[in-house]
């Protein structure tokens, strides 16, 4: 029993276990310091590539799989048992197809696109908190970070749109920028809560320092957070940026076989980005009541991210989506505002002494409680289906009887 | 209940404001002389009385025996629950004219294009005549009798 | 500084996710505002009006199935109807309940369908249209097809009444789509229609006033959308309507709402009437004696000329026949009710985005079959 305790230790932590290795590699090879450094940061980094692309391998089959749960359908269930080969099937078609550049496009760009798309939706991952010590990458500014390189993607979108020479792609493009740039805002005005709150922009002390979760502390960032991650990750019912009703797949319109796999990939990549990202700051990472004693901690941090993304798919199956003036100023005009309040009670909260994270989440929620007070006294009633039916049927009924009166006079 | 005004009743009417309007009246329709069509179907929409609101249909026949074209108009007061037919012959079947009906209804619009297309008659006054089904460079009218499909 | 800008051109179709078949819509947008727009059609053409020229009257049934082909029965109900007017044949009462159930079962497949595509057209992403049509469409074709073989396409009015009995198995399944359908209605209403975000997409958009909508001679749930009560089985009954209970549905603003309330509304009337039309539904013949065989060549109807319209699930479903005494009509015409709601499209989506656009033809509900014939 001693050699499974030995090794389950191992698997808790696997960046202890990958330094282990490295130890040991030291020892046998005596390479310098630095190569060491670097080999312990590739392992990171391939680690979490291994972890994004099985996970766009899971999720897009399980998104597939719910939706069709969610729709009285079965989903894609002949491919290999209950349909898990339905994805490797779907990407060997998919690279096995040409490349196909439109004439007229700008060429460089064009290629460019999915790349620029994939890379920095990718490095974002670089940042998160597996377990207590599990990182790839601890960084200081890690939050700092993390919105600084996935807000690259709208960068992507415009190339791709631009160099597309199509002009359901340029509707797409020019849609992406206006979207993501007013997105980034609300998004980095309610991370700015919790950074208050926290004292620190590293990922890995805030997770670990969360005794009682962010998202009891701070609910309006929380909210906030969570409207603009969903219009950052382009997930409906805010993808106006590829609305396939609207305008055919917005800036990829142009794009097939592999290129398109990776813009693909990077929606997929950029929503579990967002989802692992909320998780951090307002989930508490790892920690999940007492499974984290039982469970391995990055076991834990995968199954929440997930369950994020979880809800993301529920929200898919059920929402229309917004129409594009729409969307602009529930950012504009509620999203910032409301992340502003959250920042202005948060600093204010931090400020008293004692019991500060009491004070903000004593705040939060006042404050949280007042708005849903106010919006529900100022939303319309709403229309009770008898009381609609009726009345339509009325109306009606005396239009026709005062025109059967106009006929009999006449 | 629709009350299918009778032709000769409606006859009647047209002909105590406009005398000279009306040609001929059958069972189904009346008809109205090409040059009066416009006043006549104004009249049939503007008086209170009669308030013929609404065009149902329009459309062609191709009476290729007799060397005309035959318009048909079913023109219906929703207010008054009343129908009537009205109908307009050409002058022969080369370049036939006929004026437009869009500024007194305009479902006349897409109606008369397709008049247009299919029966290659002219609309005087229609704000964008051209073919609606068809392709532009397309030849001859198909939904005349002489129309050989395979001679294209 | 004001950067200067310029309308450009856009086309929407004729392959595009949203335009419901092949009908094109030639944009010129500002930014993402519409500023002008022109319906580009006649991609489905296929001649119907001419191909029935050269066909028997029993020949021409076909044909007008595949105009709108999500409302087949109602098609061919108003051909037949037409035709019984000019030959004075009566069918016989079973045969006139019968079609009664059917032209109600048919409008509630269109209008679930028109629902269904409106909310993917919103982004709905295809759960309405598993649920609307994957479920509720489903068993009204199967009862199609347990009575004429056919889902779609069903060619199963004839001259003179229907082309058979219905089996014994019809009652149990309309009984238990009857039984099935009010929760659903009641479902769909509180997820879909009351639904927040469709409420911001649909309310006041693509307003259409009540005097352009008769002007350009807008009928079906179009015009009642607009507030104008114009039903024709209640103005000009035919069949049986005038025996049996039910309400027109108006809208109040004429926006796409109203329009989609008209019809989701109407779905209820509609099984109220099959309600009726089951419980009133005689013995008997199905077929007039004169009623002509499918593939008859000596129906030769007497000359004149006739037009008969019905309340389609699109609007009003009008055919202008004239007879010259042959076995063929010599002209044959449809009163497409598609094509004539179409005509205030533009009016409708200008000042708009391209989004509504989208929306608003949804709620117009065309069939391009219909459109181009």
């Amino acid at each position: 029993m001693d050699f499974v305790a030995f090794y389950y230790q191992y698997i808790w932590n696997l960046s202890s276990m990958w330094g282990s290795v490295l130890a040991w590699l030291q020892s046998q090879t005596g390479l310098p310091g630095w190569a060491i450094y670097l080999v312990f940061g590739f392992g990171g980094a391939l680690g979490a590539f291994l972890w994004v692309a099985i996970s766009n391998i899971i999720l897009v089959f399980g998104e597939r799989r719910l939706l069709g749960r969610f729709q009285i359908r079965f989903g894609p269930n002949r491919v290999g048992p209950n349909g898990t080969l339905q994805l490797i099937a779907d990407a060997l078609k998919s690279v096995g197809k040409e490349l196909v550049i439109p004439a007229g496009a700008d060429k460089p760009i064009y290629v460019l696109g999915p790349i620029v798309a994939f890379i920095p939706a990718m490095m974002g991952f670089a940042v998160f908190t597996f377990g207590p010590t599990m990182s790839p990458v601890t960084m200081d500014i890690g939050v700092l970070y993390f919105q600084a390189v996935t807000s690259l993607t709208a960068f992507a979108a415009f190339m791709a749109g631009w160099s597309s020479n199509n002009k359901f792609a340029l509707f797409g493009a020019m849609r992406a920028v206006a979207q993501f740039v007013s997105y980034e805002i609300p998004l980095v005005l309610a991370v700015i809560s919790v950074v208050l709150v926290a004292g620190t922009m590293n990922t890995l002390t805030i997770a670990n320092q969360q005794t009682i979760v962010y998202a009891l502390v701070l609910p309006i960032a929380l909210f906030v957070f969570t409207i603009a991650s969903i219009a950052e990750a382009n997930r409906t019912p805010m993808d106006i940026v590829e609305a396939e009703s609207e305008i055919v797949a917005g800036y990829h319109t142009e794009y097939g076989g592999m290129a398109f796999i990776m813009f693909y990939a990077a929606e997929y990549t950029h929503a579990l980005a967002f989802g692992a990202m909320l998780n951090v700051l307002f989930l508490g990472g790892w920690k999940l009541f007492w499974l984290d004693q039982v469970l391995p901690p990055w076991l834990l941090f995968i199954l929440k991210s997930y369950f994020v993304f979880f809800i993301l798919i529920w929200m898919r199956a059920t929402f229309p989506r917004l129409r594009i003036d729409q969307l602009m100023s529930l950012g504009w005009k509620v999203l910032v505002p409301l992340a502003l309040v959250s920042l202005v009670l948060t600093s204010a909260g931090m400020l008293v002494p004692g019991l500060p994270l009491l004070a903000v989440a004593i705040f939060q929620w006042v404050a949280a409680g007042l708005i849903i007070l106010a919006v529900l006294s100022r939303l319309p009633r709403r229309t009770n289906r008898e009381e609609d039916m009726r009345a339509r049927r009325l109306a009606a009924q005396a239009a026709m009887t005062a025109r059967t009166a106009v006929s009999a006079q006449s | 209940m629709t009350v299918r005004l009778d032709p000769a009743d409606a006859a009647a009417l047209i002909r105590a404001r406009f005398p000279e309007a009306v040609e001929a009246v059958d069972g189904f329709a009346v008809r109205l002389a090409t040059s009066a069509l416009v006043e006549v179907c104004q009249y049939l929409r503007d008086e209170p009385s009669l308030a013929f609101d609404y065009l149902v249909m329009e459309t062609a026949v191709d009476y290729i025996e007799d060397d005309y074209l035959e318009l048909v108009y079913v023109v219906r007061s929703l207010q008054h629950n009343r129908e009537v037919v009205l109908k307009v012959r050409t002058d022969g079947r080369d370049d036939p004219v006929v004026p437009s009906l869009v500024d007194i209804w305009q479902t006349a619009e897409f109606q008369e294009r397709e008049i247009y297309d299919l029966f290659g008659v002219r609309f005087a006054g229609h704000p964008d005549l051209r073919r609606l089904f068809l392709w532009d460079e397309f030849r001859g009218y198909p939904l005349r009798k002489d129309f050989l499909p395979l001679a294209q | 500084m004001a950067l200067k800008t310029e309308p450009f051109v856009v086309n929407i179709g004729p392959q595009h996710p949203s335009t419901h078949g092949v009908f094109r819509v030639q944009l010129t947008v500002d930014g993402e505002t519409i500023v002008d727009l022109k319906p580009v059609m006649g991609y489905l053409h296929r001649g119907t009006e001419k191909l029935a020229e050269e066909k028997t009257y029993t020949q021409c049934i076909p044909y007008t199935d595949r105009m709108d082909y999500l409302a087949a029965m109602s098609n061919e109900l108003g051909y037949v109807m037409a035709v019984e007017k000019l030959a004075g044949i009566e069918p016989p009462p079973r045969a006139k309940w019968l079609r009664m159930i059917f032209a109600e079962l048919q409008r509630i497949s269109s209008h679930l369908f028109a629902a269904a595509t409106f909310f993917q057209d919103l982004g709905g992403w295809g759960t309405a249209i598993m649920y609307m049509l994957g479920r509720d469409r489903e068993q009204i074709l199967d009862i199609f097809e347990m009575t004429c073989g056919q889902r779609l396409t069903t060619n199963y009015m004839r001259i003179g009444g229907v082309a058979q009995d219905v089996p014994p198995e019809f009652f149990p399944a309309v009984r238990r789509f009857l039984d099935d359908m009010p929760s659903r209605i009641d479902e769909y209403f509180d997820f879909l229609a009351d639904s927040d975000l469709l409420l911001t997409r649909t309310k006041g958009v693509g307003i259409l006033p009540k005097e352009l909508a008769i002007s350009c001679g807008c009928s079906g749930p179009m015009l009642r959308g607009s507030g104008v009560p114009w039903d024709l089985r209640k103005t000009n009954p035919y069949l049986y309507y005038d025996e049996v209970d039910f309400d027109v549905i108006v809208g109040q603003n004429g926006d796409c709402y109203d329009r989609f309330m008209v019809r989701f509304w109407e779905v209820g009337q509609s099984l109220r009437i099959i309600e009726q039309c089951l419980e009133r539904l005689p013995d008997g013949d199905v077929r007039h004696p004169f009623s002509p065989d499918f593939v008859s060549g000596t129906f030769r109807p007497p000359k004149g000329e006739v037009y008969q319209a019905i309340e389609g699930p699109k609007g009003e479903l009008g055919y202008y026949l004239v007879s010259d005494g042959t076995t063929a009509p010599y002209r044959f015409h449809v009163r497409a009710p598609s094509l004539i709601n179409l005509t205030p499209f533009r009016e409708m989506c200008i000042g708009w985005k391209v989004a509504d656009m989208i929306v608003i033809l949804g709620s117009v509900d065309i069939v391009v079959g219909e459109v181009d014939r």
